[in-house]
């Protein structure tokens, strides 16, 4: 995640940082006015595709580990050959995952409202 | 509306100066000679120009100026003091994207205005008057992804110029616009050249454009960039005393005599 981070810090486009500096910004100023809402959208995204991982490992170790959940489910079920159970529990499984994102999408959207692209005029 | 300060100089003195200024990139341990003793004299309230082809280094030449490069001998002095780092002093116009996509219009051209006026009421006053002076007033709100590419570097030139700088450096500020935008930014920018007094140094590729707007224009050549010719231009402003008419035969003769010496400029070779 720290690698993620550092990613994200660095692809901040240069411009912004310079126009600061012309602008006669220091170092702190740099860094709380310009880096940190520079790469918060960014860095939105980057935890919205973590959460993606997340959501794997944690289906991974569910597998492995217990014995109750829609992961128990599905081994359970396929143990007794009714495959359409199964697909029925890792549509939801998806379902969940594409619903939580859309739901982090459209936050990020209210979160960040200038990101939007719209023509005022010339 | 408030005036806007300015220095009071006697017109014949020198804002701007580069001196014996050279620069050395070194590109994979090879040292690459980008500017080679630049010598050269803007004075206060000038329009200066600066042209040449692609990598004679005028860019790198006003990013030194601006301070976001240092020299590697000589430098750049503003009214004498030698330029080390940033400041607001020399305020700067990029090319483009370089507004603050998460503040608005009124937010960006403030960013500036926080050292001399702690208090924000008082901030969002005095950027509202500089808004408005770029014929902005009704975009105040927007963000910089809501307006067209003119627009943007309106304010980016609003913003640059409220803080109140010495001199006013600008990187081919409208190469990205339309011929038609592009037109009416250049009297923009002259109508505050004219009210402000301020020095500016402009660069841009586009001769034509040079030859419109500057007082005179230095013409840098390639491999290493050097100063070949300062060439001042007489063409009357007939247009409001601001721009001169494109179209006229001193036009067209300052122009060839221009595209002349920058077909001239051939890199020395290295």
């Amino acid at each position: 995640m720290v690698l993620v981070i550092a990613n994200t810090t660095r692809r901040l486009d240069t411009r912004y940082v310079e126009a600061a500096l012309t602008l006669g910004a220091n170092r702190l100023r740099l860094l709380w006015q310009v880096v940190v809402p520079g790469i918060l959208p960014d860095l939105y995204k980057d935890l919205r595709i973590l959460l993606g991982w997340a959501w794997t490992y944690l289906i991974v170790a569910e597998l492995i580990g217990t014995s109750s959940g829609i992961t128990w489910f599905i081994t359970q079920q396929a143990r007794y050959k009714n495959f359409d159970m199964v697909f029925a529990a890792l549509i939801i499984l998806g379902l969940i995952g594409l619903l939580s994102d859309l739901l982090l999408e459209r936050m990020g959207r209210r979160l960040f409202p200038w990101q939007e692209k719209r023509l005022g005029g010339s | 509306m408030a005036a806007v300060e300015t220095q009071v100089q006697s017109s014949s003195s020198v804002k701007l100066a580069f001196r014996d200024l050279g620069k050395t990139f070194f590109v994979q341990g090879e040292p690459k000679l980008a500017l080679q003793n630049i010598n050269a004299e803007i004075r206060t309230g000038e329009f200066v120009s600066i042209v040449g082809a692609s990598g004679c280094g005028k860019s790198t030449l006003i990013r030194i100026a601006a301070g976001l490069e240092q020299a590697s001998e000589g430098g750049v002095y503003v009214e004498d003091n030698l330029v080390i780092k940033p400041g607001q002093d020399r305020g700067m116009v990029f090319q483009q994207f370089s507004l603050f996509p998460w503040l608005t219009v009124k937010e960006n051209v403030m960013f500036g205005l926080q050292d001399q006026c702690p208090d924000k009421a008082r901030r969002g006053e005095k950027a509202l008057v500089w808004v408005e002076r770029v014929g902005l007033g009704e975009f105040v709100d927007y963000y910089p992804n809501q307006l067209s590419g003119g627009m943007q570097q309106r304010v980016a030139i609003a913003r640059a110029l409220a803080p109140g700088p010495k001199v006013l450096l600008m990187d081919e500020p409208f190469a990205a616009l339309d011929a038609q935008t592009r037109g009416r930014m250049q009297r923009h920018l002259l109508e505050i050249w004219r009210n402000l007094n301020i020095t500016v140094v402009f660069i841009t590729h586009d001769l034509e454009e040079a030859v419109l707007l500057a007082d005179k224009i230095f013409v840098l050549a390639p491999k290493p960039g050097r100063l070949v010719a300062t060439l001042p231009i007489d063409i009357p402003r007939t247009k409001d005393d601001l721009e001169r008419d494109k179209y006229g035969p001193e036009f067209e003769r300052v122009f060839k005599e221009l595209s002349a010496l920058l077909a001239d400029s051939v890199p020395l070779d290295h």
